[in-house]
């Protein structure tokens, strides 16, 4: 029985009705003009205090009995083939307990990357596995290799893969008729080069017809992950079953992989806790080899196995964010509305198969858009989701163009340009709080007019993250008045744990303190992995019908009991009340003593649709201002505001801090951090925390973050995640203020000092952004 | 890592005996030692730590200076009085230097005996010059961070941030090998690839440096340490350049040391004449930075080094004649 029923979308002072047919068993979405009691409050994360104080057991802190210790030996070769492993000499070292080899258990002999997986071994000590596994002998056929997306691409460049992979493929638009793995068909193949052609002689045409046309090739670079907890699990096998601890962003997923892709545990077999994860970033939706490798030795070693990877593991293997190069023209007319924009773009995904793409279209009007898109293999570890995958990179070169375009014009100021050919809902509406707190027309030194000079830059994002089926939860409220709520998703600090908890306060009418969170257990209800911004989008739905199919449980009891009307009854402020108001007396303890049996439990699924609501995506801007140090080519960022949405915000305080970490990576991303691989060997050379830079504490700039809380209608929650969005536009809005303050244009990045050093020095130099027609890309 | 036996001497002629008989790394600090062990980039049998031996840690003033015992940690050095009045540039440099949690462990000691930190050397597999084998990986390769100076034979940069201030400071290191003692001017206890490319100091097996002489300071002198890095936290510097100004002017006896430019500290002493030939003016800045990249050999990756240390020296000018005596 679909209820039909009206609620007010928007935000500030935009708001319209909104009609939603509510799926079967929805509640309502809360309403602007409704009194929260827990929801919409700053409350310190539930487990802040565990982890400062070191309480906070993450997989890596977990030692039971008996266990043991796993290495997984790795190849120094960036292209090779493995001929031949031989382990009996590390078999007979002291403490070795188990040993299996990368090509039995995965029926895969190649290394195509310096720090690919060779064979694994599990001893006693710490020690006593490092050196059995330096005993381990291998034979390789060792090749050529391509460690650069530059000499990659080369013509008779050694080849990355194997069988017929190319190096350099078209990855969109998709050539159809492709088998899986195998070549295009033909034909097919033909009539997308067709439409291609058709789309570029098109788009060509419209920036000939451009008043002004303005081009810029980008670059940028391999970021890792870099997680303070390196990958791994600590696995055991209990009476048949299997006990992983892993440091994961999909517990169930992790599950999933041992279970489905191995084959030797049922998921009903098969138990994965994360309770605490030492971030993620989007490289731990996996269980990955070392994941497999930790079971399969602790299954043979008979005692668990802690097989959690070393920081040089971490480095190689574990995933990135592919580097990307970026060619681009776009076509503006004299009015400021852009006409045409012509994408070539490059990226790698390693060695792998992870997605390489930019997304580099996807905000703003752009007019006609003609892109083509190639990923370019290497001998480099292989790309992985990495928060926002593909938008940081996207973002860095388009935003660029947008400063570029906006300075062709004369006079257009580069905010304005932006709202000319921007129409997001949200956005729209950011802009001038952006504007207004960086500071943007106060006079600066800039352009390189004096030692020091300052600058400001802006840039937008946009997300998709309002979640979707696929999450239940349980709630459990016991006679005693204790209740606990129950979701076997991870946190992956991003404080998921604490905003289940508050909607489910909420919806209960009881302070957050008196309900129990449990999370990071596949034994309790499934959740989804923390991907995508979607978690407490998909989670705190089924968290709140949970919550209210529970509370009206009770106030049944409480009414049968008391013979009172149960729907003139609710709980508010851990008391019983009635419709008016009035208190009946009755505390939310007492409601439960009046219980026949121990507890009242309810799991309630999530609807799987979400519904059209005021905006499917979540917008964003983010202005940032510099200081560079002409003599040195130093930058510092000194302020970023960023300002930021995700629907309805439940917890402001872990919001914040969400878009807080997002500004710091992507300042980091601006500034400091790159994969350097050695031309000589193929080898990661800073596969370290010291020479792999991170931007450090003293680096931060003052971030200023405005949230703009929206009533979306999407879901009873109205909740959208806020992992990605504020790190899509750091960088590029870093590079916009970078360029305002030297006077040009420093088009890769990190923006090291060497890069702004080397950009004044050539700025006599025709500018590679200025005004020019005609060149193809 | 591979495990080792810790010996422990309680002086300096037990710790030469320690470490020659099979080549024994000492051990202060450990900030520099043990990464290297952790890598495998040193496998030692034994390593010798010299935390027991008396006499080695404090500042002491003297007649002619002070006296920093070479276990001092970095951050005793650089807050003690006696440093910050007298010898304010050593302060500055030890202060931007790595981060508290390592000055807090680093010695002084350990710190001028660091080893390089070419990233070609801290890899496990690569031999080079510095390590007993031949050529050097980082000429033709990933030399971002190299030296532009003295570069032709191994391309590392001295690490450490108080080598420079030390030479400009006209410092003495104070080493005893069993029990035969003897002084080094600091100048000449940074050595070049030229001279050894498998040491970077000029200290024979079995000797401790066991404390480093600061003479008497010169009241007159005006001081600038400047440095450019990518990141403040955690970081190592790019370039760096130490001025000392004698008031003199014209007369005076001028100081002025590169740092993270060339394997060893490189005093520059054709900018110390330039600095005698006028006032602190944007002219003598000029002619300082016409001259400083003089001499350098940039690799593929690193020419940036000579416009960062043209900054850096401006930026040294201004402050020296900004700035009051100190
Ligand atoms: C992240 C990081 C950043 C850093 N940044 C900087 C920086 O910016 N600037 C800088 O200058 N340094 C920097 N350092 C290096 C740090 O300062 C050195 O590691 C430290 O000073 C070494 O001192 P230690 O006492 O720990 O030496 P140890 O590790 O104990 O020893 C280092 C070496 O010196 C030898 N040695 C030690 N004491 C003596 C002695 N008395 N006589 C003879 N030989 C001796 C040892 O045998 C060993 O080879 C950084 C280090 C790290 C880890
Ligand atoms: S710079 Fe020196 S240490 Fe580094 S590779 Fe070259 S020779 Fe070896």
């Amino acid at each position: 029985m679909a209820e039909e029923i009206t609620i007010k979308v928007g935000f500030g002072d935009h708001f319209r009705d909104l009609t939603v047919r509510l799926q079967d068993g929805d509640i309502a979405p809360w309403q602007p003009d409704q009194q929260l009691d827990v929801v919409g409050k700053r409350l310190p994360r539930l487990d802040a205090v565990a982890k400062v104080t070191g309480t906070a057991k993450f997989a890596q802190d977990q030692n039971p009995a008996g266990m043991i210790h796993g290495r997984i030996l790795r190849s120094p070769h960036p292209n090779a083939d493995i001929r031949s492993v031989d382990l009996s000499a590390a078999k007979a070292m002291p403490g070795v307990r188990a040993v299996l080899t990368v090509p039995e258990v995965f029926e895969d002999s190649s290394a195509r990357f310096a720090g690919a997986e060779i064979a694994a071994i599990a001893a006693d000590t710490e020690q006593q596995a490092d050196a059995a596994m330096r005993a381990i002998q291998v034979e390789y056929d060792i090749k050529d290799f391509c460690v650069t997306i530059d000499t990659s691409m080369e013509d008779g460049a050694p080849q990355v893969g194997r069988g017929d992979q190319k190096n350099v493929q078209r990855v969109s638009p998709r050539s159809r008729g492709r088998r899986r793995g195998g070549n295009a068909n033909p034909g097919a193949d033909q009539q997308v080069l067709d439409r291609m052609a058709a789309r570029e002689k098109e788009v060509s045409a419209l920036l000939a017809a451009s008043d002004v046309v303005v081009e810029g090739t980008f670059r940028t670079q391999v970021q890792t992950h870099a997680p303070f907890e390196t990958h791994g699990a600590v696995c055991s096998w209990e009476d048949g079953q299997l006990v992983c601890w892993a440091s994961t962003q999909a517990t169930f997923g992790f599950r999933g992989e041992l279970t489905s892709n191995w084959g030797q545990v049922k998921a009903s077999e098969c138990r994965v806790l994360s309770e605490y994860v030492g971030g993620g970033f989007g490289s731990k939706f996996s269980a990955g080899r070392e994941g497999v490798i930790g079971a399969l030795l602790a299954k043979e070693a008979g005692v668990p196995v802690k097989m959690m990877l070393d920081r040089s593991g971490e480095q190689t293997s574990a995933g990135n964010r592919p580097d990307a190069l970026q060619k681009m023209r776009m076509g503006v007319n004299k009015d400021g509305v852009i006409q045409a924009l012509q994408i070539r773009s490059w990226g790698t995904p390693g060695s792998g198969t992870g997605g390489a793409g930019a997304h580099n279209d996807g905000i703003y009007k752009l007019g006609e858009v003609d892109k083509v898109e190639y990923g370019v293999r290497t001998n480099c570890g292989g790309a992985r989701a990495h928060r926002a995958p593909g938008w940081p990179q996207g973002s860095f070169a388009l935003e660029q163009m947008m400063d570029m375009a906006a300075h062709s014009l004369d006079g257009i100021d580069p905010i304005e340009f932006r709202k000319k050919n921007d129409d997001h809902p949200i956005r729209v509406a950011e802009y001038d709080i952006a504007k207004e707190r960086i500071g943007w027309n106060k006079a600066r030194v800039r352009g390189g007019a004096s030692n020091i000079c300052t600058g400001v830059g802006i840039a937008s994002n946009l997300w998709f993250s309002a979640g979707g089926g696929g999450a239940s939860a349980l709630v459990r409220i016991s006679k005693d008045g204790s209740v606990e709520i129950r979701n076997g998703a991870q946190d992956i600090g991003t404080g998921t744990r604490t905003v289940m908890g508050m909607v489910a306060a909420e919806e209960l009418g009881i302070p957050l303190d008196m309900v129990s969170t449990r999370i990071g257990d596949t034994n309790d209800p499934q959740g989804p992995m923390s991907g995508g911004s979607t978690t407490i989008g998909t989670l705190t739905p089924a968290a709140r019908l949970a919550a209210h199919y529970a509370k009206k449980e009770l106030l049944a009891v409480v009414a049968d009991r008391k013979g009172w009307d149960p729907t003139d009854l609710d709980i508010r402020k851990a008391r019983v009340i009635r419709n008016d108001g009035s208190d009946t007396g009755l505390s939310f303890h007492d409601a439960c003593q009046l219980m026949d049996d121990d507890a009242i439990e309810v799991l309630k699924a999530r609807p799987r649709r979400n519904y059209a609501g005021f905006s499917d995506t979540n917008a964003g801007v983010q202005a940032a201002e510099v200081e560079v140090d002409m003599e040195t080519g130093v930058v510092r960022v000194k302020k970023v505001v960023a300002v930021a949405d995700a629907g309805k915000l439940i917890n402001p305080m872990t919001a914040e801090s969400q878009v807080r970490g997002g500004v710091i990576q992507g300042v980091s991303y601006a500034l400091t951090e790159r994969r350097i691989m050695d031309r000589h060997k193929g080898r990661m050379l800073n596969d370290d925390l010291e020479n792999y830079k991170i931007l450090g504490s003293l680096d931060c700039p003052e971030i200023d973050v405005v949230l703009v809380d929206v009533y979306n209608g999407k879901s009873n929650t109205q909740v959208m995640g806020l992992g990605e969005p504020p790190i899509v536009a750091t960088a590029a809005a870093v590079a916009n203020a970078v360029a305002d303050a030297i006077g040009t244009r420093v088009f890769e990045i990190p923006i090291t000092p060497k890069k702004v050093l080397e950009a004044i020095a050539s700025k006599k130099a025709p500018d590679p952004g200025g005004k020019k027609k005609g060149a193809r890309l | 890592m591979k495990p080792f036996k810790v010996a422990i001497p309680k002086s300096v002629e037990q710790a030469s005996r320690f470490q020659k008989s099979d080549d024994s790394p000492f051990i202060a600090g450990g900030t520099d030692l043990l990464a290297r062990i952790k890598e495998y980039v040193v496998q030692p049998e034994t390593i010798v730590d010299l935390k027991r031996i008396e006499g080695m840690t404090g500042i002491t003033s003297t007649d002619d200076g002070i006296r920093i015992g070479a276990l001092t940690t970095m951050n005793e050095v650089a807050t003690d009085g006696s440093v910050t009045d007298d010898y304010p540039a050593l302060s500055e440099t030890i202060m931007n230097a790595a981060t508290p949690q390592i000055r807090n462990m680093a010695t002084i000691g350990g710190n001028i005996c660091q080893k390089p930190r070419c990233w070609y050397l801290r890899h496990e597999g690569y031999s080079c010059a510095k390590n007993g084998g031949s050529g050097c990986w980082a000429r033709e390769g990933e030399n971002e961070f190299h030296a532009i100076f003295d570069n032709q034979v191994c391309a590392v940069t001295s690490p450490s941030n108080v080598a420079p201030v030390l030479v400009a400071y006209s410092a003495l290191i104070e080493i005893q090998g069993g029990e035969e003692k003897r002084e080094i001017p600091a100048e000449d206890f940074f050595i070049t690839p030229d001279q050894d490319p498998g040491r970077e100091v000029l200290l024979e097996p079995g000797e401790v440096v066991i404390s480093i002489h600061l003479p008497a300071k010169n009241r007159t002198k005006k001081w600038s340490y400047t440095e450019a890095r990518e990141k403040q936290s955690f970081d190592w510097a790019q370039a760096s350049v130490t001025m000392l100004y004698d008031r003199g002017g014209r007369k005076g006896d001028h100081r002025v040391v590169l740092g993270a430019v060339s394997p060893a500290p490189l005093r520059r002493d054709d900018l110390e004449k330039i600095l005698k030939s006028g006032s602190l003016d944007d002219a003598m800045i000029k002619k300082l930075q016409m001259k400083i990249g003089d001499g350098s050999h940039p690799l593929s990756q690193n020419g940036y080094k000579v416009p960062m240390l043209r900054g850096l020296i401006a930026q040294g000018v201004r402050n020296i004649s900004g700035r009051k005596e100190g």
